[in-house]
């Protein structure tokens, strides 16, 4: 008897056995910088000298509230991850479809359409911006010949962010495409068999069977897609800067520059604040719309 | 009805041929562009087709550059990063699947948030922090800082897949006094192979992609990166652009090799989450 | 504060435990029996060209003081401001920096500087040492100064007729001309994007001081929407307008195209002239060079050296830079450095002249060229430059007003200083 209440003793230490290490690992090496950058944002640290900053309150957040180039950003960064998300899936989930079926070929075609995410960024802006030149990139060539002109791809205000938007969804749909297959092998043949001897035609078939196996996958996708955009900045300041005149500057851009040009670090912090706090509502937002169709699912 | 299966077909062969097309034609330009010469590239206009007669200029031109090197200390950091990143996360996926235990909900919250967190925002301060411990310029201390965000995906994979083990797999396991310890790695870890294969894919991206950690951390040549390596041909001069292609191309084969190797896994791992009992 | 003191010791503790096994390389410096190592940072190292020659140079030291070895910190230049302050910033970096004026500034600004006056005694600085001199205490010694100049590649004009031109309107009649004669051709080069902001608004200087552009008054206020300014934006954005520049290559691209025979005229500094010069089609003989087209002189970009509050080895490092300004070390890098205004007068060599019929130009216009820093403001110029630059590109990309967009950049700047 002694011995097992050693044992549920201990037992019930374990679990913190196992899930401690990593805490730590990330309390570490994740959360505890962290705290000390968003403490940053309640100061005027200057990057030159981490350690000398002042505290001033909200004064940062105050002056970020008032300046327009914040909502600017703050408008850059919404449409960017909205439309990330919307052409990213959409690519993403017409691409698994479409090789969802077995035919020949279909391994090297799986392949090919996985380049996008294999490549590397650096490698992947490199590429992109060398297609976008405006006199050399193949683009503006086929646009040429095709007797439209050619395009200002990365320098006009209208343009730029579908430009980036493009290299985005090309690097992101990869990833959409494998969570969506994944999903997809799991719908079971014979659902999917009975579902077409009914007679019911393709896109009903899909509605109705194949759509609900999935959903959750698509919006397991869409969220990430989403938090990632928001996170996004190897290939915009690659390919942009953040211009032209701030259309492209989402808020980890201008976290960059503000950290790095202006030298303000504290600063640069109460922006970080903010999209953290931006990328936390929308995965809170997520929680609870899940939460609610979860509810609605077993009335 | 046969003819509307064949326009069907038709049109479904049609869609993955452009699918195709725009998924792969970037990696194609980068081959035709490594292959061409300057004075094309800049002026008389870009051959379409790759020139395999101008390889071996451009192998010559990648020469220049420690580019053997840099790939393999990608390497280490990919393989380092992936390693711990499996380990610490098949801990934290085992325990946030298989107990319950107070702050259950507030780990979740917290592994989630790791995805949110621009690495931007903790450059500096893991800086001051690697400085005092001395991991400043060592590959080490770069693994330990990316294996911060990817820890995160791991547990979530793993976690998933594990989910999807009946418990009663390790039930007599554990009534027979075997430590929950082993119970993970010689019972459960074996059956999710496919999931393993999915965040080890998942990890080895994240640090092979790496590029910010890696160009403040390390401060010697000989640590780069091939990311922090590629970087440094966009020079303040010129834009030796075939050369720079080249290099992108070579730091790119080996992740979409290694992608090719492992997409089956990936595909069925990431399945093994979705199916439940 | 408690809190934090505890939690610095966990976190010590902590990764004391996870470092265990770590193998980690320190940042040492070899320290046995009076050899020392100096690290010199540098984004020259990289360059294709003229790395090598500037490093082979810089190591002839090595002979003089067989106790001290010489290191590369080689970053590349877009990310060496950023990188260095980090480094310093934290207490690092290396021994001796090799900076653009305006790091140099921001660096002794923050106090991570040493003085070097010991460095320059009994050697005649010339001119361009003078912004090292910082309230009375030397900071830095010139390393390079590469003054700005119009370059034109001359079978190219002259396939055209085009005559060199003295005015913003004859650059793009003769660039227009040189471009519409051989096909393929560009008209002009020169940065136009925010993208490429840290070179754009020094090169932009070349416009504004051309102008006669002075961007604080005698009482020190800053003076953005002058009419001078205005002058300036409405040139450039005419040139931009005309269709001659390659609108969204970066300065690089252009320089490729300039060294490929594409590209007609070009503003441009000496170290880019010289890279242009060197290793393309274009032969060196076939490059000319004027005065830009603006009536009064332009800029031209400095680079200092400067040694680190952080370094161990202060003294070491100062004799490294009193050799750097002998006659020994400025003739090593004369030759490496093109025809760049060195630390002393370092004539160019008559062979490099003969060879590079642009150099004299240069040097010329050396004579008389301004900083890109503005005065009393050489810390903060990069951000008032920001709402120069952003003003500048709303003009040539939304057609805004000229004037009204200094008004609002005024604003911006008034605001913040």
């Amino acid at each position: 008897m002694t011995g097992s209440k050693i044992r549920s003793g201990m037992t019930r230490l374990v679990p913190y056995a196992f899930i401690l290490p990593p805490m730590i690992y990330l309390m570490v090496f994740m959360f505890w910088p962290l705290a000390r950058q968003m403490y940053m944002s309640l100061t005027n640290t200057r990057i030159i000298n981490p350690n000398r900053g002042r505290f001033i309150g909200l004064g940062n957040y105050e002056r970020l509230f008032d300046d327009p180039a914040f909502y600017l950003s703050l408008k850059a960064t919404l449409v960017y991850a909205v439309l990330a998300v919307v052409f990213g899936v959409s690519l993403g989930v017409i691409s698994a479809l479409a090789i969802d079926r077995p035919f020949k070929g279909r391994a090297v075609v799986r392949a090919i359409l996985l380049f996008g995410w294999a490549v590397p960024n650096v490698a992947a802006s490199l590429i992109w911006l060398w297609m976008y030149n405006d006199r050399s990139g193949v683009f503006n060539r086929i646009t040429e010949f095709l007797g439209l002109g050619r395009f200002p791809w990365l320098t006009s205000t209208e343009l730029a962010l579908g430009s980036i938007l493009a290299v985005t969804v090309w690097q992101v749909a990869p990833f959409v495409m494998l969570v969506v297959l994944a999903a997809l092998q799991s719908v079971p043949h014979e659902v999917r068999e009975a579902a077409r001897i009914d007679g019911a035609d393709g896109l009903s078939t899909f509605r109705a069977v194949t759509l609900p196996h999935i959903r959750p996958a698509i919006q397991l996708a869409s969220l990430l897609v989403c938090v990632w955009s928001i996170r996004r900045f190897d290939i915009i300041y690659l390919l942009t800067g953040g211009g032209p005149v701030g259309t492209t500057s989402t808020l980890v851009v201008k976290i960059r520059q503000i950290a790095f040009e202006g030298h303000e670090l504290g600063m640069a912090s109460a922006y970080g604040a903010v999209g953290l706090v931006l990328a936390l509502a929308i995965a809170a937002l997520h929680y609870v719309v899940e939460q609610r169709r979860m509810k609605w699912m077993s009335r | 009805m046969p003819f509307k299966k064949l326009t069907l077909k038709l049109s479904r062969y049609l869609l993955i041929g452009m699918l195709v097309v725009l998924a792969g034609f970037p990696v194609y330009w980068m081959a035709t562009t490594a292959l061409s010469l300057n004075s094309e590239l800049y002026g008389s206009g870009q051959v379409i087709w790759p020139q395999l007669q101008n390889f071996p200029q451009l192998w010559h031109e990648l020469g220049q550059v420690p580019i053997g090197l840099w790939l393999f200390n990608t390497l280490l950091i990919a393989a380092g990063g992936t390693v711990l990143s499996l380990t610490l996360g098949s801990l934290a996926g085992y325990a946030l699947s298989r107990f319950r235990f107070h702050g259950k909900g507030l780990v979740g919250f917290l592994l989630f948030m790791t995805q949110v967190v621009p690495e931007a925002l903790i450059l500096v301060p893991l800086y001051a922090m690697f400085i005092t411990s001395g991991l400043l310029n060592s590959l080490t201390g770069l693994v330990l800082a990316n294996v911060g965000f990817s820890l995160p995906v791991a547990c979530f994979v793993l976690k998933g897949a594990m989910d999807a083990v009946p418990y009663e797999i390790e039930e007599s396991a554990i009534i027979d006094n075997c430590p929950r310890f082993s119970v993970l790695t010689m019972i459960i870890l074996p059956l999710i192979m496919p999931s393993i294969a999915a965040a080890a894919v998942v990890a080895f991206f994240a640090g092979w992609n790496e590029f910010l950690f890696a160009s403040t951390f390390l401060m010697d040549r000989e640590n780069w990166p091939a990311s922090v390596g590629l970087a440094s041909f966009v020079g303040q001069y010129e834009t030796p652009m075939s050369a720079v292609m080249g290099a992108a191309l070579v730091f790119s084969i080996p992740a979409i090799v290694f992608f090719l190797l492992i997409q089956r896994k990936i595909v069925a791992g990431l399945t093994a989450g979705a199916v439940k009992g | 504060m408690f809190k934090t003191i505890y939690r610095r010791k966990f976190l010590v503790t902590a990764m004391l435990g996870v470092v265990l096994a770590a193998s980690t390389t320190d940042i040492s410096h070899a320290q046995s029996g009076g050899k020392v190592t100096l690290k010199i940072a540098n984004s020259q190292w990289l360059d294709a060209l003229r790395g090598k020659n500037l490093w082979a140079a810089v190591q002839k030291y090595q002979e003089v003081a067989p106790n001290v070895t010489l290191e590369q910190e080689a970053i590349p230049s877009a990310e060496f401001a950023d990188k260095l302050t980090t480094e310093m910033g934290a207490g690092q970096g290396p021994d001796i920096a090799i900076m653009q004026e305006g790091l140099f500034y921001a660096m002794a600004d923050a106090g991570f500087l040493v003085d070097i006056g010991k460095a320059a005694e009994g050697v005649t600085l010339n001119k361009t040492n003078d912004n090292g001199m910082i309230d009375g205490v030397r900071y830095g010694v010139a390393w390079q100064r590469a003054a700005y100049a119009l370059i034109y590649n001359k079978p190219v004009i002259d396939a055209a007729g085009a005559k060199v031109p003295t005015t913003v309107e004859e650059l793009i009649t003769s660039s227009k001309a040189a471009a519409a004669k051989t096909p393929g051709v560009i008209g002009f080069t020169a940065r136009h994007q925010i993208n490429d902001f840290s070179g754009w608004f020094m090169d932009f200087q070349n416009w504004a001081y051309g102008y006669g552009v002075n961007w604080v008054d005698k009482d020190g206020r800053l003076t953005i929407d002058t009419p001078e300014a205005v002058a300036a934006v409405q040139a450039f954005k005419e040139t931009y307008a005309s269709g001659i520049i390659p609108i969204g290559d970066s300065m690089p691209t252009q320089r490729t195209r300039f060294k490929e025979k594409h590209v007609a005229f070009s503003i441009d500094n000496s170290g880019g002239t010289l890279n242009i010069a060197s290793g393309g089609a274009l032969p060196s003989s076939e490059i000319g060079a004027a005065a830009m087209p603006f009536k009064n002189p332009g800029a031209h970009q400095q680079i200092f050296l400067g040694v680190s509050a952080h370094s161990d080895h202060q003294e070491e490092a100062i004799k490294f830079l009193a050799w750097l300004v002998s006659k020994p070390g400025q003739q090593a890098l004369r030759d490496a450095s093109g025809p760049d205004a060195l630390a002393t007068d370092v004539p160019v060599t008559d062979a490099f002249a003969a060879a590079n019929p642009w150099a004299p130009a240069f040097a010329k216009l050396g004579e008389t060229s301004r900083s890109t820093l503005i005065p009393g403001y050489e810390v903060e110029t990069a951000q008032i430059m920001r709402f120069v630059m952003q003003a500048v590109e709303k003009v040539i990309l939304s057609n805004a007003d000229p004037k009204t967009a200094l008004a609002e950049a005024q604003l911006a700047v008034d605001k913040q200083f």
